[in-house]
């Protein structure tokens, strides 16, 4: 079973959508002890680093998470701000401190004739590593909504990759996180939604 | 390089979506969740739905089509008409919508921008407005309060500024009427934003979108073309390719 984190700002529904299109069995979590039933968890988000930090703590699933992911190793797919927080810190609210299950920051968007911050659309992404159901083909499209990305201290974890060197997608073990939105990237995204699901523990 | 973006624009009254024609008469498109659907087979980039009824004063957002429309939506939706509040943003978001656009509540008061996208961040508020041409100037039009004596350019770099994430800019005298983009209100935009400006209002043709990218626009936002034309996205979307445009063409 999936755990989906509900902050209760973020795109959840749109997230859901898809879960069930897929034919996905998922529960929602807004408290700690659901946590426990689940073996996997997808952490999608909306909004400030800081508010998400906040909102976190308010439903008390700050270490909760953090235990569920280190200890009891179950896998995690963090989506956008989701992905960001699973990091130590963020341009976007500093002195907060992130989740930190991952090393390295969120940082704001360079300046780029390539795009406007936010940064808005669909982006050709440059496949390093197989990423869940990526594999192979080298080159693809994911909708992005954004105005920072992650920049971990350990760059091998990078899986994909967009425009000027911007981390598109990480994964470490069983963290995997994505900038992108596959929940609103048509059936590209709806398959890395597939293939987490199916990822099972300790086959990562 | 991000690709340039080709976006449906509908509108919601009486339980179906319509078209408008100069933000007046009105022609039936089809049923929500029937069209969402359709546009999602299409594998189009986005969706904006803006729920007219609910823009007039005192009436409800209607959240059921919202949902059905969402439930069939695997790519971005955005959806404006009649938000007033921070509940209503929360309430549309776990409706489905990933944006929200906003028209008349900024124009009274800009700072919700701020308020709204301090707590849902700034890539989820799309700032709408509507332009009409008055004795050859370009002014802000609202369908609440007639035409403003504002100019859309210096409007949109204020909104920008209280963190807008994106411009809708709709042409009222353009809207519905298969002429073109109104290639001059977007001129005046071109180098100013540093957000994004989807530009709305006169597609007949696929190369009304070559130029309307051409002078500034980084999305288009159409709806006659999809549903009363031969054409469909993916004949935009090669006629941009041809013309060396960056856009997303179907895996």
């Amino acid at each position: 079973m999936i755990g989906v984190i509900n902050l209760g700002n973020s795109n959840i529904t749109s997230l859901t959508n898809s879960l069930d299109y897929l034919n996905i069995k998922y529960i929602i979590i807004e408290e700690a002890n659901k946590l426990e039933q689940v073996d996997k968890i997808i952490f999608p988000g909306v909004g400030t680093f800081g508010n998400g930090i906040d909102r976190l703590k308010k439903l008390s699933l700050f270490e909760p998470i953090i235990k569920e992911v280190s200890e009891n190793k179950k896998p995690i797919l963090g989506i956008c701000l989701g992905m960001q927080l699973l990091f130590e810190s963020s341009d976007e609210s500093k002195g907060v401190k992130g989740l930190s299950l991952l090393k390295g920051q969120v940082i704001n968007l360079p300046k780029s004739i390539n795009f406007s911050i936010p940064r808005i659309g669909w982006a050709e992404s440059t496949l390093k590593f197989d990423f869940l159901s990526l594999k192979e083909k080298d080159k693809f499209d994911f909708y992005y909504i954004h105005s920072l990305y992650v920049k971990p201290n350990n760059t091998d974890i990078i899986s994909i990759e967009t425009d000027i060197g911007i981390t598109a997608a990480v994964k470490s073990g069983h963290i995997y996180g994505c900038q992108f939105h596959p929940e609103k990237s048509h059936i590209m995204g709806l398959n890395i939604l597939k293939s987490f699901s199916e990822i099972t523990k300790g086959n990562d | 390089m991000l690709k340039h973006r080709i976006i449906p624009c509908v509108l919601l009254k009486d339980w179906q979506l319509v078209k408008s024609i100069g933000f007046d008469s009105f022609r039936t498109i089809g049923h929500p969740t029937s069209t969402a659907r359709i546009y999602n087979a299409r594998n189009v980039d986005e969706l904006i739905v803006l729920d007219i009824d609910a823009s007039v004063d005192g009436e409800e957002i209607n959240y059921e089509i919202i949902t059905d429309i969402a439930d069939e939506c695997f790519m971005p939706l955005t959806i404006g008409g009649g938000i007033k509040s921070i509940d209503d943003i929360y309430a549309v978001l776990n409706a489905g919508a990933d944006k929200v656009a906003l028209n008349s509540i900024i124009l009274e008061d800009i700072t919700f921008i701020k308020k709204a996208s301090s707590i849902f961040g700034v890539q989820c508020i799309v700032c709408s407005i509507d332009v009409k041409k008055i004795d050859g100037e370009y002014k802000v039009f609202n369908k609440n309060r007639g035409i403003l004596d504002l100019d859309p350019v210096a409007l949109a770099l204020s909104y920008q500024e209280y963190g807008a994430g994106e411009i809708l800019l709709t042409s009222v005298d353009k809207e519905g009427s298969t002429t073109g983009y109104d290639i001059g209100l977007i001129s005046l935009f071109k180098n100013r934003l540093e957000i994004p400006i989807i530009l709305n209002g006169g597609m007949g043709k696929p190369e009304d979108a070559v130029s309307a990218i051409q002078n500034g626009a980084d999305a288009i936002a159409a709806a006659y073309i999809f549903h009363f034309s031969q054409y469909t996205p993916n004949d935009i979307k090669q006629k941009l390719k041809e013309n060396h445009l960056s856009v997303r063409i179907n895996v």
